[in-house]
């Protein structure tokens, strides 16, 4: 397999977590204690961990991803304008790393978003209703399964129903496909050279 | 005729490398900035693929997060993993042959301090880093966002990103600012109003009267936080003042390239009558100093307000944030905003560590002493700006206060380095993120301007800066 090529995202069954809270930062999502490595893995230990963890550095029972029904979630539906702040690629690092591949929610930070592509992770946006719907899916304890189609852009609960998620036709493209970005472009490296001649001409450029 | 085009229209149109069938662009970017936090993967990538930097000279590195603010800390970083960072950084620029500013080096600083300091950053070139805060660059209207470690690769692989064109959103702020009242108070009272998501997926103008009348230092402080409102990017147009900043910075055009440059800049603004997708006014005049009360920058109260109550959310989901913020913060609701008492006061970041934001925070504290509860620091956003503030006898005001003056660097903005909030400490930040955990563990920022922080630490809680004497 190419190294350089990340893992597909075609279809995703699994538990979804709860986090019925607005604005969740990437400050949140892995503290900046976390951000110190030179690797990208290993990151899931850091996961909300200012959540996760009391100060004592045990379990906090309360959180959502330490209860028993929702230890192995791969899913989260998640309030408005999930990931927002930093740029770090250390919050879908952190994700992938614990087993998180898709987020749902009704709209994400821009930077945070794009991340997520570079990573196999499916950031699902939704309606406000469809949102309410998920959320009450997901609050069913051991019975908080969801099931994914990318292709088909759907999101199957517990009860049968299904709801459609938006995404783009290139971002669905490359998860589907599993697609080296770099690789990509590197194909169309005679047009960058062609520009580069002309643009570099400039005093500003 | 040809088509009406907004700033943003013009400096994406001359970097299109290719449009592809599906809406996505390649975008050529002349400026990479890169520091140690969000780069040591990437360099990784390019080893195990065998890649080089496509364009070493439009590269430039600088340590910042991670380095810390004293001299002697500095001199030896205890801190095994952020020693390993650094070292990483240098190893980096040594292998593929960028160009580095390391802790020790008089230009060394805050990655979007030192970019405009440089003449790195120019008006009408597309500049990225592996931090949201390159919105800054946007004050000279330069096209100028953050990106995360994979696309960081990209950039040194091919000089090119995958982009989307965004939405144009015009912010105009019209009239006069009061005395008292800053540039960090309009990006503030902005993003009041626009909320932090009002500008995901969008690029915002600024325009108006009042951002004309700012300096560039100002007009960095609003392009910076244009991230906390959710657009990647702030732009606003070149002018006289631009150009003022950049002639003769180092890496800035020089003779007839200066003047042919001059010239290209001109043409950089917005056509009469060019569409924008969402138009938002403001009113200089009536702003106040504005400080926020809550963990995220979208809580914002007038100096002369309260912390909202939880009753006063407009639904259940907004009750239900209130309650969170005004848990952590240690708030009931319902306190004047002056009643507020600090423990900390933070004056330094990307955001307002410049050379006016020390000389505004020193004509408060001048002659006058930090509360004897707080602990205060200014921590210069680079080596030039802390050079510069000695020649003028800043650090000299400061450290008569009470205040400690410190080393350039990120420093208490994100507490990666020693600089940090103990549990439950309050504290007056000049920075740009009031979130959950940000300056410290269980730590609560306000944020405000830096003449506000200044006299918080004075008088020891947040006061109107319009009726300091």
């Amino acid at each position: 397999m190419d190294p350089t090529a990340m893992d597909k995202f075609t279809t995703l069954t699994g538990v979804a977590a709860p986090l019925p809270i607005t604005n969740i930062d990437t400050d949140m999502i892995i503290p900046k204690q976390y951000l110190k490595t030179i690797a990208r893995t290993g990151l899931g230990s850091g996961l909300f961990s200012e959540l996760r963890f009391k100060d004592d550095g045990s379990e906090n029972p309360d959180f959502i991803l330490n209860k028993p029904a929702y230890r192995k979630a791969t899913i989260l539906v998640a309030e408005d304008n999930f990931g927002c702040g930093s740029s770090r690629e250390h919050a879908p690092w952190a994700l992938l790393d614990y087993g998180i591949r898709c987020v749902i929610s009704t709209s994400f930070a821009d930077i945070f978003y794009n991340n997520c592509f570079q990573n196999g992770i499916l950031p699902a946006k939704v309606s406000k209703e469809d949102l309410k719907k998920l959320m009450d899916d997901a609050s069913r304890g051991s019975n908080a399964t969801l099931s994914i189609d990318l292709a088909k852009q759907e999101i199957t609960g517990p009860d049968g129903g299904v709801v459609k998620f938006d995404i783009d036709e290139s971002n669905k493209h490359c998860l589907l496909n599993g697609l080296d970005a770099i690789g990509l472009t590197l194909v169309k490296e005679g047009q960058i050279t062609a520009f580069e001649e002309k643009h570099n001409k400039h005093a500003w450029a | 005729m040809a088509k009406l085009r907004t700033l943003y229209d013009k400096i994406w149109d001359d970097h299109v490398v290719d449009a592809q069938p599906d809406g996505a662009s390649l975008l050529y970017i002349d400026r990479h900035l890169v520091h140690e936090v969000t780069s040591p993967q990437a360099f990784e990538g390019l080893r195990i693929a065998k890649r080089k930097v496509r364009a070493p000279e439009k590269t430039l590195l600088v340590v910042d997060h991670n380095v810390p603010t004293t001299a002697d800390a500095r001199a030896d970083v205890i801190d095994p993993e952020s020693k390993a960072q650094i070292e990483q950084l240098a190893q980096n620029a040594a292998d593929f042959g960028l160009e580095y500013y390391d802790a020790f080096d008089k230009r060394q600083g805050i990655v979007h301090i030192i970019g405009p300091e440089q003449g790195f950053t120019l008006p009408g070139t597309t500049i990225v880093c592996g931090d949201s805060h390159t919105s800054t660059h946007g004050a000279f209207g330069a096209l100028a966002h953050g990106i995360g470690t994979s696309e960081v690769e990209h950039v040194l692989a091919t000089q090119t990103l995958i982009q989307k064109k965004a939405k144009n959103m015009l912010v105009k702020v019209n009239g006069k600012l009061p005395a008292g009242v800053t540039a960090k108070d309009i990006i503030l009272a902005i993003i009041g109003k626009i909320g932090t998501a009002g500008g995901t997926g969008h690029v915002i103008e600024f325009a108006g009267e009042a951002i004309r009348d700012l300096s560039m230092e100002g007009r960095m402080t609003v392009c910076n936080m244009t991230i906390e409102g959710g657009a990647r990017a702030g732009l606003i147009a070149p002018d006289e003042k631009t150009f003022a900043y950049l002639k003769d910075r180092p890496k800035a055009p020089k003779g007839a390239a200066w003047d042919e440059a001059v010239r290209y800049w001109k043409t950089l603004h917005t056509d009469e009558g060019a569409h924008f997708d969402s138009v938002i006014e403001l009113d200089a005049a009536h702003l106040p100093p504005i400080v926020t009360w809550g963990t995220s920058p979208e809580d914002v109260a007038s100096i002369e307000g309260q912390v909202p109550r939880v009753e006063d959310g407009r639904d259940d989901q907004h009750k239900a944030k209130l309650q969170r913020s005004l848990d952590y913060m240690g708030l009931k609701g319902g306190e004047k905003i002056t009643d507020l008492k600090i423990d900390r006061a933070f004056i330094g970041s990307c955001t307002n560590g410049r050379i006016e934001d020390l000389r505004a925070a020193a004509k408060v504290v001048e002659g006058k002493k930090v509360a004897a509860h707080v602990n205060a620091m200014v921590v210069p956003g680079s080596g030039l700006v802390k050079d510069q503030a000695e020649a003028e006898g800043l650090d000299k005001i400061f450290v008569a206060a009470g205040f400690e003056w410190r080393e350039p660097g990120c420093s208490m903005c994100l507490a990666m380095n020693p600089d940090k909030l103990a549990p439950g400490e309050r504290c007056a930040s000049t920075s740009n993120r009031n979130f959950e955990g940000r300056q410290g563990f269980k730590g609560r920022t306000h944020l405000l301007s830096p003449a506000m922080a200044a006299a918080a630490a004075i008088a020891g809680h947040f006061v109107d800066i319009r009726k300091w004497n």
